[in-house]
């Protein structure tokens, strides 16, 4: 990860400060700390400063980097009308193994304010400012933010504390600007209000953000769409695209090349696969490699009692070998599938779904894996295992067409699993972009402080601005940090 | 100009309305109205008509009280869990509804049986926990 500079801070702890709107391009952030004395942002514990961040207490590291999240999307954006958010740092609900490291939302939704483009439709309410070039709800906040004091501590994921260091480099720490920095993009708009599991709409009225939303199976959008037509699309995995035009014309600089897996017999069922990747093995397309598809068999034990689900050495080792297993899924992980399957020499595992729903990516670590694996739905995996008897050839490799993550067009997906995540689905990215996004579900470790393709969503909705570049980077030529205007931190009484 | 979304209804309130009923009189044949208007203070966005108030229990008009027309200013909408959003709407037609923590986008940290660790962005809208050991078999 790239580190960078601190552009200059206000920290007027105990102050009440009413910034005037920046001079130049960019948004004021107005943090307004809302935790007690003594606690959350005004913890007095002594810490050492780390990666940048020159706080020398706990609660004022934890302001930093709040700061710094700011600074990065206020240099982006460009409003007249400062961004409140209020923010606390509190105990949330967290076990030894799992917690709620923090969360956003906008404080409120507005419609038909002044210069909103689109009629009847919910904006929140800091871009509806922005719009209106007025606070369009004075005397409140736009943004909650709320994270966890507790994470790291006993029983709350200890030995995984937060990492507010600016530099990136958190090792095995959850990276505070990072998670803010996801969050505020919900915050300023990255987010349907639509009740993805009904397709109902908040209020009976549709939101900007689901007004770009297309299933490319229907063509419809979802504003266009009967509550149970947004429902079925919202599990509509692979079909559903944020239809922005900004998006369209950036997601070739922030999506790579499209690794696709192709049938190329027999004649009948040629074609592309959808398919899901592996967490684990090697990167997809790193190598192009084509081979028969053959099922796996092994024996019915106490590892797995299906004789195809690859959960013991597989019996028909001399028929894998040189050629790509195919395996069912179920009673055991995918790595340990995957081990058998390299163990039986095979150059590439396929792993068919056991149920009719979405087939999920194979989660798992498995340093020693070399094999690349995919997953299908248990549909594509019928129709591959009818056909096996005719030599069934897989290719795999990188498709300078498309790009990963995008659907037709170069239009990038977005998260619709089956069955749906509430919250999850839609909201985000679908996980299979590469590099990975910002704002994907599943926060990904190699993410860099910069916001991506988010960027230009959010000006699709609304944040337009003419003083930053169409790209996200915000590096100059010689490396340097742009300039970015200072946050300003405000107590609530 | 405000520029219309296809498939795009309006919000019709329908909490706060069940003591009373709105007619509109005065013009023959008004289109039906496509929103209940507020009327405290009376919107420009009704400019013609004239409401009254029909008292359910009698059936006659009466002027409304204070409550009923604070309520039918400000109309509440469910979710299908039971929480309520109430709607404002200024003078100028600008409509806002305060969100809750039930819109929360959070990360959620889990420590792998392998030790590492997985985050995952979701709603309090979404099931406590679940989905998670899935992706791993």
């Amino acid at each position: 990860m790239r580190a960078r500079a601190l552009g200059p801070l206000v920290i007027l702890a105990g102050l009440l400060l009413l910034a005037p709107a920046p001079a130049r391009g960019g948004a004021q952030f107005v943090i307004v700390n809302a935790d007690a004395a003594g606690e959350g942002f005004n913890d007095p514990s002594p810490a050492n400063p780390v990666g940048g961040n020159t706080g020398t207490t706990v609660g004022q590291q934890r302001l930093i980097a709040f700061e710094e999240a700011a600074a990065i999307w206020g240099e982006l954006l460009d409003t007249p009308v400062e961004i409140r958010v209020r923010a606390t740092f509190d105990p949330l609900p967290c076990t030894a193994d799992q917690g709620a490291l923090g969360g956003a939302f906008p404080d409120a939704v507005v419609s038909d304010s002044p210069n909103a483009p689109l009629a009847g439709a919910w904006y929140p309410v800091a871009l509806a400012s922005r719009l209106a070039g007025e606070d369009v709800d004075p005397g409140s906040d736009d943004i909650t933010v709320r994270f966890n004091s507790d994470v790291g501590q006993t029983d709350c994921l200890e030995g995984s504390g937060w990492y507010y260091g600016l530099d990136g480099a958190h090792g095995d720490s959850f990276d505070l600007v990072t998670v803010l920095l996801h969050e505020l993009g919900h915050g300023l708009g990255f987010l349907t209000l639509v009740d993805e599991s009904t397709g109902e709409e908040f209020m009976s009225q549709p939101d900007v953000f689901e007004s770009m939303i297309l299933d490319t199976q229907t063509n419809k959008h979802w504003t266009e769409m009967t509550p149970a037509e947004r429902a079925a699309s919202a599990v509509n995995g692979g079909h559903v695209v944020f239809d922005g035009p900004a998006v369209g014309a950036a997601a070739p600089d922030f999506l790579g090349p499209f690794v696709g897996v192709r049938v190329d017999a027999p004649g009948a069922i040629a074609g592309d696969l959808e398919f899901t990747t592996a967490s684990f093995g090697p990167v997809l397309g790193s190598d192009t490699l084509s081979g028969e598809l053959v099922q796996a068999t092994d024996a019915a034990d106490a590892s797995g009692p299906a004789t195809t689900d690859g959960c013991s050495a597989f019996s028909n080792a001399s028929q894998i070998a040189g050629r790509i297993a195919l395996v069912d899924r179920g009673d055991c992980d995918f790595v340990v599938k995957a081990a058998n399957a390299q163990a039986a020499g095979a150059i590439a595992m396929v792993v068919a779904n056991n149920v009719s729903t979405q087939m999920p990516g194979l989660g798992g670590t498995a340093p020693e894996i070399t094999i690349p694996s995919i997953g299908v739905n248990q549909a594509e995996g019928a129709t591959l295992k009818a056909s096996l008897d005719d030599g069934v050839i897989l290719s795999i490799g990188t498709n300078p067409r498309r790009r990963a993550g995008a659907g037709a067009l170069n239009r990038p997906r977005l998260y619709a699993p089956s069955p749906t995540e509430p919250g999850s689905s839609i909201s985000h990215w679908d996980t299979g972009a590469t590099p990975n996004l910002l704002m994907e579900p599943d926060l990904n470790d190699d993410l860099p402080h910069e916001v991506d393709l988010t960027l230009p969503l959010l000006r699709d909705i609304g944040w337009r601005s003419d003083t930053v570049p169409e790209t996200a980077d915000r590096e100059t030529p010689d490396g340097a940090d742009a300039e970015r205007s200072p946050q300003t931190v405000e107590d609530r009484p | 100009m405000a520029t219309r979304i296809p498939g795009l209804r309006r919000f019709v309130p329908a909490a706060g309305l069940a003591a009373l009923a709105t007619a509109v009189f005065a013009h023959p044949a008004p289109p039906p109205p496509e929103a209940c208007p507020a009327i405290d203070p009376p919107s420009a966005a009704v400019p013609a008509g004239i409401r009254a108030f029909i008292d359910p229990a009698t059936g006659k008009i009466r002027p409304a009280t204070l409550e009923e027309r604070r309520k039918l200013a400000a109309p509440v909408w469910r979710d299908r869990s039971g929480r309520a959003y109430e709607l404002q709407i200024r003078a100028d037609g600008t409509r806002i509804v305060k969100l809750d923590e039930a819109f929360m986008m959070s990360v959620v940290a889990t420590k792998n049986s392998d030790g590492t660790i997985s985050y995952h962005c979701r709603s309090d809208r979404a099931p406590a926990a679940g989905g998670a050991a899935e992706i791993a078999k």
